[in-house]
């Protein structure tokens, strides 16, 4: 009996043994154990053999198939891991230059801040009324542009840096955003309420962060005619939880419905204070819960906007 | 303590707008003698240690510290000094663009002595920097030393 061990090509090639010699049976567990499927006698009966042949025929093409699925199913992994990796590291990249651009702009934003600032003080006597207002355009411009790039830093730190998710009551995230914002809730004379809220892992600050946007839109988007009220509900759906905060503002029109969570976009003209980021924090942080934001509304009769933490 | 009860100042910065407006400001505070400068690093420890060009520098009473310099970082400036049995006696004021908590941290756990964020409004910026220097030449009783 001449035998080689199968190479890696054929090891799956089903074979048969047909001996008239070697009828033993050490023969016959030799035969099996170098990897045979099966070992008939001579002679044998031509029907039963070819029936032989079909079966395991049959189960030598399953196998292929399932082999090459398997291979092409590990292939499509493999590139989707790839794909992966670089979207990490490109978005790891850009957060990165995103962070120093800010950083190395807020220098000479500050000497040209601070050397109109000195020329102001330094020779107020000589200027004259339009050179102070020169001036003083400048100085605002500069001080804008601050609080743009903050902004933008702001931004670009909620994916740098990934925290643990801890277990935090919701109840005391509102309670710490409400505190966060009590200026503003006073003044505006708003009204705040809110359903019973649950225990959910996540990132506490940066929760704080979302409700404080949410409601301080909420309360600077408000009509003229009435005191802001401001309700946050909550429910479980589909397995995650479901928060939203309902506000009978101004209300938004539907075609803005996705720019307003893009960076920088705003729809006021500079009527309201902002730079236009706070949303596409929101999103960013919600994104980072592997939750969703969106929102319901109609001009002149409140907005609601939504979002899901995952469990 | 310098002649006539007044202080010395190294200042520690590598941008020269910011170098010259520091002085300007500094120029408002109490018991005030002079003002060195130093523009990165390297230079501000070849000073406190009086080597090469500084071999004849006075001792200064307080240093005011940039994180982001040139050459050798501010971290490690502030590293040196308060490795240093003489040099950790002097007080040291961090003055830095940066609001970032690990530079904080980093910078109180190098025992600098305090840390300053410089704004981009001139009035507090003035304010912030004056008081805390009058707070070391008017308030505080600092260490007799000479080099």
């Amino acid at each position: 009996m001449v035998l080689k061990l199968p190479s890696l090509k054929t090891s799956t090639v089903p074979i048969i043994f047909i001996s008239a010699f070697h009828t033993g049976e050490l023969d016959v567990s030799k035969g099996y154990s170098l990897g045979a499927v099966d070992y008939i006698f001579f002679p044998f009966n031509e029907e039963f053999l070819l029936a032989k042949l079909r079966v395991f025929l049959d189960i030598y093409f399953l196998r292929k198939k399932e082999q090459y699925q398997t291979e092409q199913l590990s292939k499509i992994n493999n590139d989707l891991i790839k794909a992966n990796e670089k979207l990490e590291q490109s978005n790891k990249d850009l957060e990165q230059f995103a962070y120093v651009a800010s950083h190395d702009l807020q220098q000479p934003l500050r000497m040209v801040s601070m050397y109109t600032q000195l020329l102001e003080k330094k020779y107020s006597n000589t200027l004259d009324e339009q050179a102070h207002e020169y001036i003083r355009n400048a100085v605002n411009g500069a001080k804008k542009m601050q609080v743009l790039i903050t902004d933008l830093l702001t931004y670009s730190k909620i994916s740098a840096k990934v925290k643990k998710f801890e277990l935090a009551e919701i109840s005391s995230v509102l309670k710490q955003t409400i505190e966060n914002l009590q200026q503003m809730v006073e003044e505006s004379c708003a009204i705040v309420t809110n359903d019973d809220l649950p225990a959910v892992k996540c990132d506490e600050s940066q929760i704080v962060r979302l409700f404080q946007n949410l409601i301080s839109n909420a309360i600077k988007f408000r009509k003229e005619s009435e005191a802001p009220k401001i309700h946050i509900a909550y429910e479980r759906k589909d397995g995650a939880h479901l928060f939203s905060v309902r506000d009978n503002g101004i209300g938004i029109s539907p075609e803005y419905f996705e720019k307003i969570f893009v960076i920088f976009q705003r729809l006021d003209n500079g009527k309201y204070p902002g730079t236009g980021i706070g949303l596409s924090i929101c999103k960013r942080i919600v994104e980072q819960h592997q939750g969703k934001i969106w929102l319901e509304s109609k001009e002149n009769e409140g907005s609601t906007f939504y979002f899901t933490l995952s469990n | 303590m310098g002649n006539n009860g007044l202080y010395n100042i190294l200042l520690v910065e590598d941008d020269p707008g910011e170098a010259r407006l520091a002085l300007e400001v500094l120029r408002e505070c109490k018991n005030l003698k002079s003002v060195d400068l130093a523009t990165d690093g390297i230079h501000a420890l070849d000073y406190l240690y009086q080597r090469n060009q500084f071999k004849n520098v006075r001792r200064p009473d307080l240093i005011v510290l940039d994180l982001n310099l040139p050459k050798k970082d501010g971290r490690q400036v502030l590293a040196d000094i308060k490795k240093n049995e003489n040099l950790k006696q002097i007080p040291v004021v961090i003055l830095t663009m940066s609001n970032n908590d690990e530079d904080i941290k980093t910078a109180y756990s190098l025992h600098a002595n305090c840390y300053i964020i410089k704004t981009l409004d001139f009035d507090e910026y003035s304010n912030l920097l004056v008081s805390v220097v009058n707070f070391w030449f008017t308030v505080v009783t600092l260490p007799h030393l000479a080099f």
